[in-house]
């Protein structure tokens, strides 16, 4: 068995509105804890967790984004050289479920073309405040063809499985890449990517 | 401690535990650390059945984010836990001990806090634990693990890096290797044999000697010496195998398993050849061999031959050496195998390993020690009790007695007789002239961990040499990596990773990340202090960050930010101060910034992004409301205000600005805007004699006296004129660089082809300038020509005049063009001109 500690690295976005449980979600898969209290996340935070599929070691750096308005823009340049993007709403906040057109309208103008998406909907613990159903959120997926499902950070719904199910997707992607492009286009580098965090310009300082 | 702060300390400590984990009690004591009073927070926690007591250091008093807490104690209340409230010998009769585990924490109380809650507590738990006697403490490893047995001083401290994940992930793998770590028992056969220069002979059977053990042996180790010692072989330093002697072995080998040979090593009457079961094959790498002749100019009649192997994970040597002969020689053969020891290394890739450096370790031989004694040869032959004799051995005094060579090498107790020399072809002592005393030259010896030794014998009936072949069985136990559990020790060694790599992220804490300046007003300076601490255990890097691809500036130009890139100890923390200043250049760009801002809502200035290496992004707003004034306004937006400034709103403001087109209203015969006007009269009356009215360097652009004129244009004042011909001078300029355009609308382009002729200028003021943009640059060109008329007094001439108006009237990139452009108005006669145009409507 190999001594290398990861084979591939896939950077993955967290994105939604402020409140929707973006944190909680990444502090679940990564720590495997929950707490209920809420501090807004202002900035980007990361964190990075390994996973192995189909026998090659991934490691997921995973970025947390500021969902406040406020800071929309500027979170965007870090949209860039994501894999991945998760798309949180709050099925018990419907204005949070109808931003997931502007969140995907984000995606479009910023991130990179192959970026592969799926959209959460997180807290699907809270039964009795649902405003959102699933079918709803089934919808809006088949329409724009993206990955969906219902997360619960709190009960620990889902949440590996939406991780993992997005990772398979970029391996998917990856595997087909090196496979017709005969591995010229590697798509990570591990020595780069692993100093240059996902923002644009923050290179390697 | 106030009731509400002691609640809010508790809200912020409660948000440290986990759903199921009870506060039960805080509190507030300190340590002496070096000379420093160091704020702890107690908090005595219960968990299902059992209970503990957390130590938090404070990075910020009172403590309200999480960050502000840091674990520096975890200390389960279990049967080692003593509270000690004795004053002893302490500084202070406030202190009191805590005793958990081999450890001892010292704390201190304030005078004025009440411990007797505290205590209440901790004696029911010690209470309830002596009762249960056990408790399950798992909960507290995840807060072990994280806050203290990762913090590494040289790495705070900033002498060390941190760790890299590569080499966290072998530590922690070899760390471990004891729960994936097996030993599996492996046969080791042992065999030695001075052939005196036979060669095999077909009827030579070697079964006798290597087919001696019921089993199966897992790997031979066979070493012959003088295979051939002819003086050709010397001189060529022989070393290619003698694959007659290496087909007779493996006849001979134990007909119970498939062999075979993994390697032969040889050096000129040495050879040792490695055998083994074909099915470990795949269990044996790293194969390496290594030669070192001793003998007369290191020839190699003697010397020693040697394999290195890796077997699982343990790393065996086989050495076969052949030292000097003659009974007086002990020394010489001492120092062989001094030589041997020192100079046999193994070479694998950029990796060396000398002998020591295995795990086991197998050296045989034909190491031709002797019996010294004093008694003559001729008694040794007789004499029955080999046993007796075996302490005059030179090798027994030499190894056990004076410790002198194979050190911490064992050997077996030798039940044979001496296995030298007899007769070839008999099991007679020597007989012939040379006559020589019987010796056990050929040993076994070994050095090393689970290595058992099962036998150790000679064989008499092989009879072609003058020695007798040797051989030991060992068992040894190898270590092996059991596949199973490694990779399950492998996936949570992952994981341990990842929290390291998690835990281990620089962090930086901000005191607030909104940053709310109040009320801006043109050209006054605000500052506020950006707290910033490294509260995590690693050096912190950080920089400000730009927000987008096109502009490389981390905020916009009126802010000014005192470090934009630094270091932080751990512990450490500074103060970033944050300026804003809107000048001329930016007046108008707040203005209209801030136009759509509603009244009561925050309008961010700008958000900054404090990067923080290899670790998070924190943005920081920068909030303010913006307190109009003409500076920043257009020159047609002035004219069209029929009140002060003051009594607009922005947004009013900026409406007029937008709406450039609609036509100065008709009661506005002026020429020039009302502050423009202003000055110009006010420096006509009191300016003109003035030596350095204006200067190339500004000398009064950041006067005191202009924040004055700006209330007294803004509120449209009666009062008199609260400036300076020379501050006056500077407000002209300000309000011209301020105007989000400039006067002078024409390109720079345009002034390149036509600058040198005035008509052509003439025309492209007519025709590419605004009437109210060419109105007010005749008024200002007359007015600069009766400053010019004065040049002998005020040592203003047209081209000092020129240089500093044409870059705030024109704005060009390069002032070449447009100050040449000035030079022709201020040096010809416009009188004319200046007339018909400043009549037009």
């Amino acid at each position: 068995m190999s001594k290398k500690t990861y084979d591939l690295l896939f950077k993955l976005l967290l994105i939604g509105d402020s409140g929707v449980g973006k944190t909680c979600i990444l502090f679940r898969f990564s720590d495997d804890a929950f707490t209920s209290t809420f501090i807004s996340t202002i900035g980007i935070d990361f964190k990075i967790k390994t996973v192995e599929l189909r026998g090659k070691k991934i490691k997921l750096q995973i970025w947390d984004t500021a969902g406040q308005e406020r800071f929309h823009t500027i979170t965007t340049s870090y949209y860039r050289g994501a894999m991945g993007i998760m798309l949180v709403y709050d099925i018990t906040n419907e204005k949070s479920f109808e931003n997931i057109i502007k969140w995907l309208r984000n995606i479009d103008e910023h991130a990179n073309e192959d970026v592969e998406r799926m959209i959460l909907g997180n807290k699907c613990d809270m039964t009795d405040k649902r405003v959102v159903s699933k079918e709803r959120g089934e919808n809006i997926a088949r329409e724009y063809g993206i990955r969906f499902m219902e997360t619960s950070a709190k009960a620990n719904i889902n949440i590996e499985k939406a991780f993992s199910e997005l990772a398979e997707a970029i391996l998917d992607q990856t595997a087909g890449k090196e496979n017709n492009d005969n591995q010229e286009r590697v798509v990570v580098d591990r020595k780069n990517q692993e100093k240059s965090p996902a923002y644009s310009r923050c290179c390697t300082s | 401690m106030g009731d509400n702060l002691k609640y809010s300390i508790l809200q912020t400590v409660e948000q440290k535990f986990r759903l199921g984990e009870v506060v039960l009690v805080i509190f507030e004591a300190y340590q002496i650390v070096g000379a420093e009073h160091q704020n702890r927070v107690l908090v005595v926690v219960k968990s299902g059945n059992s209970s503990a007591l957390f130590s938090f250091a404070i990075a910020n008093y009172p403590p309200i984010n999480l960050s502000d807490l840091h674990i520096n104690a975890v200390l389960p209340i279990n049967e080692t836990f003593i509270i000690d409230n004795r004053p002893g010998s302490g500084i202070s009769s406030h202190q009191f001990q805590i005793l958990s585990g081999n450890e001892t924490f010292t704390y201190y109380y304030y005078p004025d806090h009440n411990k007797e809650q505290f205590d209440k507590v901790l004696r029911k738990l010690i209470q309830e634990y002596s009762e249960e006697n056990h408790g399950n403490f798992m909960w507290l490893d995840a807060y072990k693990s994280s806050d203290l047995s990762e913090i590494d001083l040289d790495i705070a401290t900033n002498k060390l890096p941190p760790k890299n994940r590569e080499s966290k992930f072998r530590e922690e793998l070899e760390r471990r290797k004891p729960e994936y770590t097996i030993y599996e028992p492996y046969k080791i056969f042992c065999a030695t044999w001075n052939v005196n220069l036979q060669q095999p002979k077909e009827d030579l059977v070697l079964r006798e000697w290597l087919s001696t053990t019921e089993d199966a042996p897992d790997i031979y180790a066979i070493g012959l010496q003088e295979i051939d010692m002819s003086a050709e072989t010397i001189i060529r330093s022989e070393t290619r195998p003698d694959y007659n002697w290496i087909a007779k072995i493996l006849e001979g080998v134990h007909p119970g398993d498939a062999y075979e040979e993994l390697i032969s090593v040889r050096f000129v009457g040495m050879m040792l050849t490695i055998v083994i079961k074909q099915s470990l094959r795949s269990s044996v790498s790293k194969i390496t061999t290594s030669m070192v002749g001793t003998g007369t100019l290191n020839f190699g009649n003697k010397g020693g031959v040697g394999v290195s192997l890796q077997l699982n994970e343990n790393f065996l040597c086989f050495i076969n050496s052949h030292l000097a002969a003659h009974v007086q020689e002990f020394e010489r053969r001492n120092e062989d195998h001094d030589e041997i020891l020192r100079r046999m290394q193994f070479k694998d890739g950029f990796r060396t390993r000398n002998i020591l450096e295995h795990d086991q370790i197998f050296w045989i031989g034909d190491l031709n020690y002797r019996i010294a004694t004093a008694i003559d040869d001729g008694q040794i032959k007789n004499f029955c009790e080999y046993e007796k004799l075996f302490y005059l051995d030179q090798l027994y005094i030499e190894h056990v007695k004076k410790k002198r060579v194979f050190r911490d090498f064992q050997e077996g107790k030798i039940t044979f007789k001496p296995t030298y020399k007899y007769d070839p072809g008999t099991d007679e002592w020597d007989s012939s002239e040379k006559n020589r005393a019987p010796a056990w030259c050929d040993r076994i010896f070994w050095k090393g961990q689970k290595v058992e030794q099962l036998c150790y014998k000679s064989v008499m009936q092989l009879r072609i040499s003058d020695h007798k072949p040797v051989y030991s069985v060992f068992i040894t136990y190898i270590m092996t990596r059991d596949e199973k559990k490694f990779k399950r020790v492998h996936e949570e060694v992952l994981k341990t990773v990842d929290k390291y790599e998690n835990d281990n992220q620089p962090q930086m804490t901000v005191a607030e990340t909104d940053l709310d300046f109040g009320i801006l007003r043109y050209h006054e300076m605000y500052s506020r202090e950006l707290l910033v601490a490294n509260n995590c255990h690693l050096p912190v890097h950080f920089k400000f960050l730009s927000k987008d691809i096109v502009s490389s500036s981390v905020c916009e130009d009126w802010i000014r930010i005192s470090h934009k890139s630094g270091e932080l100890l751990t512990g450490n923390s500074m103060s970033i101060r944050i300026d804003i200043f809107i000048d001329e250049s930016s007046a108008s760009k707040i203005m209209r910034r801030l136009k759509d801002a509603q009244i009561n809502v925050k309008v961010p200035l700008d958000i900054l992004v404090l990067h923080v290496e290899n670790g998070r992004d924190i943005f920081i707003t920068v909030f303010g409301e913006y307190q109009p004034s003409i500076f920043g306004l257009r020159l047609d937006t002035l004219m069209k205000l029929n009140k002060s400034v003051l009594e607009y709103s922005l947004k009013e403001l900026m409406d007029i600005d937008d709406d450039a087109n609609n036509l100065i209203p008709f009661y506005n015969n002026a020429k020039a805007p009302r502050e423009i006007y202003l000055m110009i009269d006010y420096l006509y009356r009191n300016g003109l004699n003035i030596p350095h009215l204006f200067t190339i360097q500004r000398r009064h652009k950041l006067s005191p006296r202009i924040c004055a004129i700006r209330d007294w244009l803004d509120s449209w004042s009666v009062e008199n004129f609260p400036g300076t011909p020379q501050t006056a001078a500077e407000i002209l300029l300000k309000i011209f660089e301020a105007s989000p355009e400039p006067l002078v609308t024409i390109t720079e382009r345009e002034l390149q082809i036509y600058v040198q002729y005035f008509d052509r200028c003439k025309e492209l003021v007519q025709n590419k300038m605004p009437l109210l943009n060419r109105k007010i640059f005749l008024y200002v060109i007359m007015f600069l020509k009766e400053i010019q008329k004065n040049y002998t007094i005020n040592g203003m001439d047209d081209r000092t005049i020129a240089k500093i108006f044409a870059p705030a009237l024109c704005r060009h990139q390069n002032d070449q063009f447009s100050q040449k452009f000035l030079l022709l108005f201020l040096s010809n006669d416009i009188k004319d001109f200046a007339r018909v145009e400043l009549e037009k409507n």
